[in-house]
């Protein structure tokens, strides 16, 4: 059994409004950052696993992910890991 | 009839939803822990409003995968009567009974109002007491009530006559004014295909007697009370 650090990120995908990543952009705006074209929020959630090697790792990454972490309806997730040594 | 009023951690609208249909309604309701599994003997199962685990991750998301959800997803899927209101109908849309998503109103601000909404059809158990086109006053509790659905699904969902209620104004013009929370095409109360299960965002339960201020959400109960004594037994 190996140890792996990995992170998940979730964001809406870009078919669906994201209020909260343009009330942002609207405010950094307001505050004079006028170099903002877009912001999409999202979550991260590090995680630390076990699993026999990469393929295991990667498979119950994506697992969790679709079932919790995201909802596959209006979000992706991008998933990051690397074993411990 | 009977009622199962679910308890999750963090509902809040349980003891609402029991009082209606058990006091106002004066039809049986019991509790159900989300626990419970045994779904024995009931004919409507009620999923309340609230903040059912803290809404962490995202509305209904752990809800979804309480014991009892297993039962009440059998229980639907044999044509069971299912209502949720508000977090009830996110956790409907997490577990798949329901199709698309909620998402944070557009506006980004908790509302908590009286709105009205369009009866779009009367021909359901949910709505065969009230009229084709009638308009309800009944009050919205929510900060994510904005329903979202891509345009393949949409399609489908009015298509398939879907749509039981929409945000409207008290005349039942629907327009994008009268829609509080930006949801797609005005979506207020949504039905599965079958027509047995609904979510709605606004709460039934909070206008079932004058002294609230509505009455109109009476006779969404009147209608299920109506389908399960006279049409199911037919």
């Amino acid at each position: 059994m190996r140890i792996y650090l990995a992170q998940v990120t979730v964001r809406k995908k870009e078919t669906v409004a994201d209020p909260e990543g343009k009330t942002i952009s609207e405010a950094l705006s307001r505050l004079g950052y006028d170099g903002i074209v877009d912001i999409r929020s999202g979550k991260v959630f590090s995680l630390k696993i076990k699993a026999d090697n990469d393929e295991a790792a990667r498979d119950y990454l994506d697992e969790i992910s679709t079932k919790i972490l995201s909802n596959p309806v209006i979000e992706t997730y991008n998933v990051e890991f690397g074993e411990v040594k | 009839m009977k009622t199962g009023v679910v308890v999750f951690p963090g509902s809040n609208c349980d003891r609402d939803s029991f009082w209606a249909i058990d006091r106002v309604l004066g039809e049986k309701a019991e509790y159900l822990w989300h626990k419970e599994t045994d779904l024995t003997g009931l004919d409507l199962i009620f999923l309340p409003g609230g903040f059912s685990y803290g809404d962490y991750l995202r509305t209904g998301a752990f809800a979804r995968f309480s014991p009892i959800m297993g039962s009440v997803i059998e229980f639907a899927e044999k044509g069971g009567l299912v209502l949720g209101v508000c977090n009830g109908f996110q956790v409907l849309l997490e577990s798949g009974l329901l199709p698309g998503a909620m998402i944070p109103n557009d506006h980004l601000r908790f509302i908590c109002k009286d709105v009205h909404i369009r009866v779009e059809r009367n021909d359901k158990p949910f709505s065969n007491r009230l009229s084709d086109g009638q308009v309800l006053r009944i009050p919205v509790a929510h900060f994510e009530g904005n329903y979202f659905a891509d345009k393949a699904t949409l399609s489908d969902i009015e298509a398939n006559g879907q749509v039981l209620f929409r945000y409207s104004d008290e005349l039942g013009t629907v327009s994008p004014e009268t829609n509080p929370n930006g949801s797609s095409n005005s979506i207020a109360g949504l039905l599965n295909k079958r027509g047995n299960v609904l979510g709605m965002m606004p709460h039934p339960e909070r206008a079932c007697e004058a002294i609230l201020g509505s009455t109109d959400g009476f006779n969404i109960f009147t209608s299920v009370v109506n389908y399960i004594e006279e049409v199911a037994i037919v």
